[in-house]
């Protein structure tokens, strides 16, 4: 199933005249890690949204440069909870590698096992949290009453 | 899921709890701990390890145990070769994190140049996310790391000495590691960071002993009351993560293929007798090895940063008392039963008839080494012939996390803790606030009843309390 990838809507309104924002993370409390939960309309603004989660996650919140060279990334996977998986942790090896994280996002095409996207990094001042791993378990991305909602437990 | 008491801290849960479990379940704790174990996921995931393809004999928690994913850490179970399987998730994502301990020549009441030297090691040890090494190793050496372990640092960097080898679990060096099975990507994220600490609960600390329990084996350890130490706690880094990373994917893609169910997909696993297997238990082996020459270059650092501060041929005196693993898969043989035994937040205990423990230790067992949360006592067990039916050979590695990073930055501020710890005559040296928040002593459980706890279950003695004298964290 290809899911769209119309240009990025920051809001919707549901029939009753209510605002939905698009996208929305939180951190959720467990013993030694933590969870990563994102809300968000469409498939492509919950991949997103995690991106900018995990960027604010590690660094806090911060923008790249209008200069930053973009890195193409391109996975495939069995399923949509795996390429979830992969997709952060492609992002925290880059991270890693590069000595960037990731706050500009944007996913260009997007299947249940597959992800193209474009991201732009910045060299984070200060590292609150770095992320080992992106983890698979109680991984869920799933689309609920009309909501895509997905729950990570990364490794930190 | 109600456990049973058999005995004062041992307690088990039969594998009719659940119709999957091919195992019983069994802890080791007090009701302290229990208390603490009910507060958390850890006794369902460990009901979750009893159900893995070919485990055998129990699925084992430790006293320190909390929640993980996959397996809890403070986790232990054995799988039957050939076929049983092999679960990157039992070991974790920084493969063989672990301790080491060395001993100094010198006396507490001579160490007045304590801030110094705290100084010169925090500055010397690179430690936090981002920081490399130094080492300069090209892929080619790095591939000799992965492959020979520390035995291949002392003799080709000049980085320790022959004598440190055989006070070093599997001597530095674990057998079937295999370079080309950790992927390129691993070894770019790992290359540049021997020689690290890393961020997060790892640390150093110089340490006074402050108590001896056995004096006989303090005496065979070459430890006393008011000796300087220092414990190194460190792993694979970035490299390890990628490993697991790596095959917990794969693993994953081939469940199907190898008729495999799982109550947990982070439990990813393959027989090892099958190719994903054999390749996983090769790179664990490699990436072990690239945690145990961390810890090498570490120490060869301390002792040029003693020797530098101290001069007076200090530093060449530091002696390695030992390095144990605990993230880690060992093949191990159990009533003649060939066993890879899953430890992951658990320490290797063995007694003192097994042929792995160093010769000058074969009197007294296999050290274990239990380092407390930041500002509390470390201890120096060693392990017992009984402990292999009790525990697989396995004791604790810690004081296990009692609440999340949130919780405990939302209870104390970082500024209090280092307040707390200088007010106590500890040199600290993080330059993370939250991290110091995050690692602080409330946040974790009593090491003094979880050790306590392993002695009590008769899996190891105690020997020997470290208090900290000095805290380096990233």
């Amino acid at each position: 199933m290809v899911h769209d990838t119309a240009d990025f809507v920051p809001y919707s309104t549901r029939a009753d005249g209510s605002i939905v924002i698009a996208a929305q993370h939180s951190f959720d409390e467990h013993r030694g890690e933590v969870r990563l939960r994102v809300e968000a309309e469409t498939l492509r603004a919950v991949f997103e949204e995690a991106a900018r989660a995990l960027c604010e996650l590690t660094a806090g919140g911060c923008t790249a440069p209008p200069d930053a060279t973009p890195v193409r990334v391109v996975l495939r996977a069995i399923d949509l909870e795996a390429l979830f998986a992969d997709w952060l942790n492609e992002l925290i090896f880059l991270s890693e590698t590069r000595k960037e994280v990731f706050p500009d996002v944007h996913v260009e095409q997007i299947t249940d096992q597959d992800v193209v996207a474009t991201v732009r990094g910045v060299e984070p001042s200060v590292v609150r949290t770095p992320v080992k791993a992106a983890t698979m378990h109680d991984l869920h991305v799933a689309l609920d009453d009309g909501t895509w909602k997905a729950s990570i437990v990364l490794d930190v | 899921m109600k456990l049973e008491r058999v005995s004062d801290v041992i307690w088990e849960l039969g594998k009719g709890a659940r119709p999957d479990m091919n195992v019983p379940v069994r802890v080791l704790a007090d009701d302290v701990l229990m208390e603490h174990i009910g507060g958390d996921h850890s006794l369902e995931q460990l009901v979750n390890v009893s159900t893995l393809p070919g485990v055998v004999r129990v699925a084992l928690g430790m006293p320190d145990m909390h929640e993980g994913y996959g397996f809890p850490v403070g986790g232990v179970a054995a799988t039957a070769l050939p076929d049983g399987v092999v679960s990157p998730g039992g070991i974790g994502f920084d493969i063989n994190c672990g301790v080491r301990l060395l001993a100094t020549p010198l006396e507490k009441t001579e160490l007045v140049a304590l801030e110094p030297l705290v100084h010169e090691l925090s500055r010397s040890i690179p430690a936090g996310y981002g920081r490399e090494g130094r080492l300069g190793l090209t892929r080619d050496e790095l591939d000799h790391v992965l492959g020979e372990g520390a035995p291949w640092l002392v003799r080709e960097r000049g980085m320790g000495r022959e004598e440190d080898l055989a006070h070093i679990e599997s001597r530095g060096a674990l057998e079937g590691a295999d370079a080309s099975k950790v992927s390129d990507r691993a070894k770019e994220r790992g290359h540049d960071q021997l020689a690290t600490l890393g961020g997060g609960n790892h640390f150093l600390e110089v340490q006074a002993v402050t108590r001896i329990f056995d004096e006989d084996a303090a005496r065979v350890l070459g430890l006393h009351e008011g000796q300087v130490t220092v414990l190194v706690h460190t792993g694979s880094r970035g490299l390890g993560h990628q490993v697991c990373t790596d095959y917990v994917r794969e693993m994953d893609a081939a469940l199907a293929r190898h008729h495999i169910t799982l109550p947990d997909r982070q439990l990813a696993c393959a027989p090892l007798s099958s190719r994903e297997g054999r390749d996983y238990f090769a790179a664990m082996c490699a990436a072990a090895n690239f945690a145990f020459c961390n810890r090498q270059a570490l120490t060869h650092r301390v002792r040029e940063v003693f020797e530098r501060v101290l001069g007076r041929g200090v530093g060449q005196r530091i002696r390695v008392v030992y390095d144990v693993a605990h993230n880690v898969a060992k093949i191990e043989t159990y009533d003649g039963q060939r066993l890879c035994v899953h430890r992951k937040g658990a320490t290797r205990a063995f007694g003192p008839s097994s042929p792995d423990v160093p010769a000058a230790y074969r009197s007294i067992g296999q050290p274990v080494l239990i380092p407390g949360s930041m500002g509390t006592a470390s201890f120096v067990l060693v392990g017992t012939d009984a402990a292999k039916d009790i525990s697989l050979s396995s004791s604790c590695h810690g004081a296990g996390r009692a609440m999340s990073r949130t919780a405990a930055k939302a209870a104390v501020t970082g500024a209090q803790i280092r307040k707390e710890l200088e007010a106590r005559g500890i040199v600290v040296r993080c330059p993370s606030s939250g991290e110091l928040a995050e690692e602080a002593p409330l946040a974790y459980k009593d090491v003094d009843r979880v050790v306590d706890v392993v002695a009590r279950a008769g899996v190891a003695r105690r020997v020997a309390r470290l208090e900290p004298l000095g805290v380096i964290k990233g």
